[in-house]
């Protein structure tokens, strides 16, 4: 059984369309890459994911359950983390206080100072556990954002264009991270994003949007040498990126 | 007798009056994002203004209109500069709460000044009515209604035919576009706060002629004005005019049906209903600050 | 900073003994005090904590004061357990509007909740039960401790609202409101029922003001619409809540103490100038003190 199911997702805001009919699953362990062109609808369909917005018609399914109409609340203790894309940290309080409550919150556990620091340590952030997380750099506001979703010990996790914004040696970093958090924890990860080249390291499958519909869905090689994914994305872009 | 057509007609008088009363608060918090809770009393100090000029000057409340626009630009801009400029770079609820010091202060001094004693205008034109079949108008409000949609009107061709008038907009509009093609937010700011305050001193003349008023009057003239705002929505002079007919209508139906005491109270109901259903207001137009 | 808050509840404590050694006049002055105090520790709660500027808060100071003295009054109730049944109302009111009211954000929900309290002083001024524009009379109380009890009644209400304000401080559930202070849409993505806690925390606050508007009610013996509606009175606790520093645990008695102890002393010399004087220093602190004197970080 799929870890997550989603079929014929629509959204639209005002007249606009941004998700017309999108459907596709992802399997428990699998990395899952969502590239499109910018108003593709990616991040639309993480907040979709994560219960931040409604859709206005189709149906998720994570672990067997419809969640469609679930608050994000709900989704975050079942198991789903996230991140954004411009993070959104509780910016007065420490790296220690953002891990604790979703700790508490979501996975409803103890939250005790070693487990605390051990999430942090996960992350490369242990040293920076009393460190307000206004005072971090972006680098590591990042990774204080995946350590606030790890706190929810989901089964999967969404990532909302992770890299945006990191020089290469954080990407790096960063792409290990991941990495590490499938082969150690067993983690799904659906991961939105736009630096090409990290996804190529990590997603097991790519699936692209354009124009709100999945118009590809396969391997990462398979998939530059698409042409449908070429006309409507591609193009010209991927010679920059790769 | 049948009362509605006199209902109505007294509706659309007030509503006439309450539309360009309005209208300068609506301006500043459209395009300054400032929620101004000393407007109330801006509206009695043109108010006071007008009976100085009135009793000293000898001049006529409506002659003195001109003077009331210009005094109320330079207090508007003088309290920008002074104040609210530093203020806007708060929250916007600390904005929120000194404008309310502002009106404690404003209307405390008035007391000082004044006493707490009823004062009016009273001209000589005051008394007279025309009867038109069974609608009685008295002539005052009439000359109130012509007076305010006569400047409602000058108003909107400023801010819709004058380059100053457009900044004002796009900057209303988007704040950062309007930068963007060379357009000084600071000095709309400042304009702005002058136009709109202006609007409250020259209203304050037509309120004094049309009733009485104290010092303290400003608090209910402030939750009218933003009444009139939410109701119709804000930063358009197209919407100030539905939301101050709308309110004068509410006003003079429910005083009809329920009782004078109930008017208030029906107008707040409607209002808490428009703010958590369609937070934009009915005419539903966008301004800065929405997100 | 922790230091503080001991020295605060010691402080109220000590405040227990002191009645004998009090005037008429300064058990007064400290009742008012104790009260705004009160007031300015439930919008800790909601504006310091949770984030939600309630700027017509006062309204749960009239509904908890009118519904003590209707229960008294009209019903017959014991001042005692129409003064708990005033702050329930007040508090479960404020627990059932909050899911849709708190779908508003910033200064909309403060003018909403401002639009709120002149509603009620509207119904209050036009309904039977409430007495109209009249108001209600209480009968003056004369039993055990005589007018003294309010001083005790006000500073016990004032210990409560503390303990609250150092509870969610330290606690969990504090934890919660501040995930929703600091970004309402993260916390409910960390697992936090936000529209739960939130209205939560409106209820705390509205339970609390309604305590001290019974407690007011009862205390100057004659309400009325424009007395238990007073927007002056919820001016002045945001003006105490700024200056003394927004979301800490001694903030709120700081900025409350010294604001009203001030305008007994010093203004009460010069009642004319008292108004124009009280407008002056709410714009100043606004501009001067926008932080308030204490921080809530470290």
């Amino acid at each position: 059984m799929s870890l997550l199911v989603i079929e014929d997702i629509h959204k639209s805001f005002g007249g606009n369309k941004v998700l017309r009919g999108v459907s596709f699953s992802v399997e428990k362990g699998e990395i899952l890459g969502i590239v499109g062109p910018n108003g593709s609808g990616k991040t639309t369909l993480i907040n979709i994911l994560s219960g931040v917005i409604k859709p206005d018609g189709g149906v998720v399914v994570f672990k067997g359950k419809d969640i469609t109409g679930w608050r994000a609340y709900r989704r975050a203790k079942l198991g789903i983390g996230r991140t954004y894309q411009i993070t959104r940290l509780f910016t007065n309080l420490t790296a220690f206080e953002n891990v604790m409550i979703p700790l508490h919150y979501g996975a409803g556990e103890k939250t005790s100072v070693r487990r605390i620091e051990e999430i942090l340590e996960t992350v490369g952030l242990s040293h920076k556990i009393h460190s307000y997380a206004s005072d971090l750099s972006l680098a590591q506001r990042k990774r204080l954002e995946l350590a606030r979703a790890l706190a929810l010990r989901p089964e999967l996790l969404l990532l909302d264009e992770v890299f945006a914004g990191l020089n290469p040696v954080a990407v790096q970093e960063i792409v290990s991270l991941i990495g590490k958090l499938r082969e150690e924890l067993g983690i799904t990860v659906v991961i939105v994003e736009h630096v090409l080249k990290a996804l190529s390291q990590l997603a097991d499958r790519v699936l692209v949007l354009a124009e709100g519909k999945v118009i590809f869905s396969g391997k990462y090689e398979d998939m530059v040498r698409d042409k449908e994914v070429i006309k409507a994305y591609l193009g010209e872009r991927y010679g920059e990126t790769a | 007798m049948e009362v509605l057509p006199q209902l109505i007609i007294e509706s659309l008088l007030l509503g006439g009056f309450y539309s360009f009363m309005a209208i300068g608060f609506s301006l500043i918090w459209g395009v300054l994002g400032i929620l101004n809770l000393a407007y109330g009393s801006y509206i009695i100090l043109g108010a006071y203004l007008g009976l100085i000029l009135f009793r000293y000057a000898g001049l006529d409340p409506i002659l003195s209109i001109p003077v009331s626009l210009f005094a109320g630009f330079l207090f508007g801009v003088l309290v920008q500069k002074l104040i609210f400029n530093r203020a806007m770079k708060l929250e916007p609820f600390m904005v929120l709460i000194m404008s309310f010091g502002l009106d404690v202060l404003i209307s405390n001094a008035l007391n000082l000044v004044f006493k707490a004693d009823v004062r009016s205008i009273t001209v000589s034109y005051g008394g007279d009515s025309f009867i038109v079949g069974d609608v009685i108008i008295a002539k005052v409000k009439l000359l109130v209604f012509v007076l305010s949609l006569l400047l409602a009107l000058l108003l909107y061709l400023f801010l819709s035919r004058t380059w100053t008038g457009r900044a004002i907009r796009a900057v209303a509009l988007d704040r950062e576009g309007a930068t963007l093609v060379g357009i000084d937010p600071a000095k709309i700011f400042l304009i702005t706060a002058g136009i709109g305050t202006a609007v409250s001193f020259s209203s304050g003349n037509l309120y004094g002629i049309l009733q009485g008023f104290t010092p303290f009057d400003g608090g209910l003239l402030t939750v009218k004005v933003f009444l009139i705002s939410i109701l119709g929505g804000l930063g358009r002079i197209e919407s100030a005019l539905a939301g101050g007919f709308l309110l004068a209508f509410i006003e003079v139906i429910s005083s009809f049906y329920l009782g004078e005491g109930w008017k208030l109270f029906v107008a707040l109901v409607v209002m808490v209903a428009v703010l958590i259903f369609k937070p934009r207001g009915l005419l539903g137009s966008k301004y800065y600050g929405e997100t | 900073m922790a230091k503080l808050n001991w020295l605060v509840l010691g402080t109220i404590l000590l405040l227990y003994a002191l009645p004998p050694l009090l005037s008429g006049y300064w058990e007064r002055v400290l009742s008012s005090v104790f009260m705004l105090t009160s007031l300015t520790y439930a919008q800790n709660v909601l504006l310091g904590y949770t984030g939600y500027p309630a700027f017509g808060a006062i309204a749960f100071f009239g509904l908890g004061g009118y519904t003590t003295a209707v229960l008294m009054i009209k019903v017959g109730i014991p001042f005692g357990i129409s003064l708990i049944l005033g702050g329930m109302v007040s508090g479960l009111v404020a627990l059932l509007i909050a899911p849709p009211l708190m779908r508003l954000k910033s200064h909309y929900f403060a003018i909403t909740t401002l639009a709120l309290q002149i509603a009620l002083a509207e119904l209050s001024a036009n309904i039977e039960i409430t007495g109209g524009a009249y108001g209600i009379n209480l009968p003056i109380y004369k039993g055990f401790l005589g007018t003294t009890i309010f001083y005790y009644l006000f500073l016990s209400v004032l210990l409560l609202s503390f303990l609250t304000n150092l509870f969610i401080e330290r606690s969990k559930f504090g934890y919660a409101l501040k995930a929703i202070r600091e970004d309402e849409v993260a916390a409910e993505s960390s697992g936090v029922n936000t529209v739960l806690f939130k209205s939560v925390s409106f209820g705390i606050m509205a339970l609390i003001t309604g305590l001290v508007g019974g407690v007011y009610a009862y205390w100057i013996t004659y309400i009325d619409p424009e007395s238990m509606f007073d927007l002056l009175l919820s001016v002045k606790m945001f003006v105490a809540l700024l200056f003394g520093g927004v979301g800490t645990v001694a903030g709120p008695f700081i900025g409350a103490f010294s604001l009203e102890l001030v305008s007994e002393l010093v203004w009460s010399e010069f009642i004319e100038f008292h108004g124009v004087v009280l407008g002056a220093i709410i714009v100043l602190v606004i501009l001067l003190l926008p932080g308030g004197i204490l921080k809530s970080r470290g």
